[in-house]
């Protein structure tokens, strides 16, 4: 079958294999990583170890696995070679070994806490976008690798599909996770879930401390007693996770969703309490780095300070 | 790339689709691959049930443990929740009885090397509380029903 006889496999190839510099997506795994190195770098996982087992109702990933909390002083080591990992896949040092280090370690120590009564949304989507980043080229630019590669005589890799499908991979994955909350909504909720007083009676419940962590703003009491500001806000949320992804297609799309998706989980922080910041830190893919790279050595080129200077 | 790789890339993308259509249509949640689900549910009475620890002085007062630097590594949220399963479970009281007495020990280690500035406790309890809502939240501290449910004391 070639893409003569399915015109279908054309499209396909082009939107995920496209060949594409690896700027970008070493921009991105840079910053990706960074972020995350920032985000936990103080956490401390072992402390799980020590977690009475009346509290263990294992997660199906890790029932099938037959995973167990490990001891204090393993989870702490797992915990140190993790962020170790994460800071050389930031750099790009060692990537092909570093990202499927986080990756492997990053689901276990990511996973554990949610065995243990409650699982929480926020991070699983980092599990796998750390997947998608482990088995792509992501450290053939802005690495240390790279530089290595280039004092040992190797020539600049050429555009290429495998530049291009992981980011694309990380942004499927973002709308995907996003029209499901949407849906479940809609599902579990339906129209009401937008026209009653559901919105008001959340942002009110968050106030007496049942996330995890208290809202930042006592703003969300105030947005609860204007009913059709609760409503409004219902609204906004069904377009923007059911929408999502229209990003995937639409490059207008790309301007007001991924923003907007930013904006509304910085407003359930302020509002509702519960963190997201995971899910912010995976929003760096949408930006096109390469490109904004490109436009701050353009601007730096134009600074009237350098025009007299020929070395710059 | 080569076809091998391009196949391979493919496989990954197909299969992210279908395990996140697949958690969709079951309406499942089998962490990573989650529909995030949460406040999906219609919240339709101006009340709120949850569950809270208090912990117990020597002089028999009760002192809210609130903060996630009493419950760590737990917080607030992880902790209601892991109790109410804990009490579906078949052998729910047992298991209650241990998670508190787990909780206790190391609230008090925790104190003693001076990891937070809680008083000393000798005891600790788990409610079930309902707050009807007011639209300040003003009766955070007041209850309208507040259920034992286990409880740890010394002797």
């Amino acid at each position: 079958m070639s893409e003569r006889h399915l015109p279908f496999l054309g499209s396909w190839n082009r939107y995920w294999f496209a060949p594409e510099s690896p700027a970008n997506l070493g921009l991105c795994r840079c910053l990706f990583f960074s972020a995350l190195c920032v985000c936990y770098w103080n956490q401390d996982f072992s402390a799980w170890g020590d977690v009475s087992l009346a509290f263990w109702f294992p997660m199906t990933l890790f029932t099938r696995l037959r995973l167990l909390p490990f001891t204090v002083p393993a989870l702490s080591l797992m915990t140190e070679v993790w962020k170790v990992s994460l800071a050389f896949a930031a750099v790009g040092l060692a990537t092909r070994v570093a990202t499927p280090v986080a990756f492997l370690l990053g689901t276990y120590l990511l996973g554990l806490p949610h065995n243990f009564g409650k699982m929480h949304h926020f991070d699983a989507m980092l599990v796998l976008v750390l997947g998608i980043l482990a088995v792509s080229r992501c450290g053939a630019a802005w690495s240390v690798d790279r530089v290595i590669a280039q004092a040992r005589g190797k020539s600049e890799p050429e555009p290429s599909g495998e530049y291009r499908w992981p980011v694309r991979a990380v942004w499927l994955v973002l709308s995907l996770v996003f029209f499901g909350a949407g849906v479940s909504k809609l599902r579990h909720g339906g129209i009401a879930w937008v026209r009653s007083d559901n919105m008001s009676i959340t942002l009110v419940q968050h106030a007496y401390q049942i996330a995890n962590e208290n809202p930042a703003t006592s703003w969300g009491l105030w947005v609860a007693r204007v009913p059709y500001l609760s409503k409004l806000m219902a609204l906004g949320t069904i377009i923007i996770e059911t929408g999502y992804p229209l990003s995937l297609f639409s490059r207008r799309a790309r301007w007001f969703f991924p923003p907007a998706m930013c904006g509304a989980l910085v407003g359930i922080r302020l509002l509702m309490g519960p963190t997201f910041s995971q899910l912010v830190i995976c929003h760096l893919f949408w930006v096109p780095w390469d490109r904004v790279a490109c436009w701050f050595v353009r601007v730096g080129r134009r600074n009237p300070a350098d025009a007299g200077n020929p070395g710059t | 790339m080569t076809n091998r790789r391009r196949v391979f890339a493919t496989a990954i993308i197909l299969v992210l689709i279908g395990v996140h259509e697949c958690e969709l249509v079951r309406d499942a949640e089998d962490w990573p691959i989650c529909t995030y689900s949460m406040y999906a549910g219609l919240e339709q009475e101006w009340a709120i049930t949850t569950n809270r620890l208090v912990g117990v002085r020597e002089d028999g007062g009760e002192v809210p443990l609130q903060a996630a630097r009493y419950l760590y590594p737990f917080d607030q949220s992880r902790m209601a929740g892991g109790l109410d399963v804990i009490l579906w479970a078949p052998d729910g009281q047992r298991r209650m009885i241990e998670a508190l007495r787990d909780v206790l020990r190391r609230y008090e280690v925790r104190r003693r090397s001076g990891a937070h500035d809680g008083p000393h406790l000798v005891g600790i309890r788990a409610y079930r509380v309902r707050h009807e809502l007011e639209p300040d939240a003003n009766n955070f501290a007041r209850p309208s029903r507040r259920q034992l449910l286990s409880e740890v004391l010394p002797g």
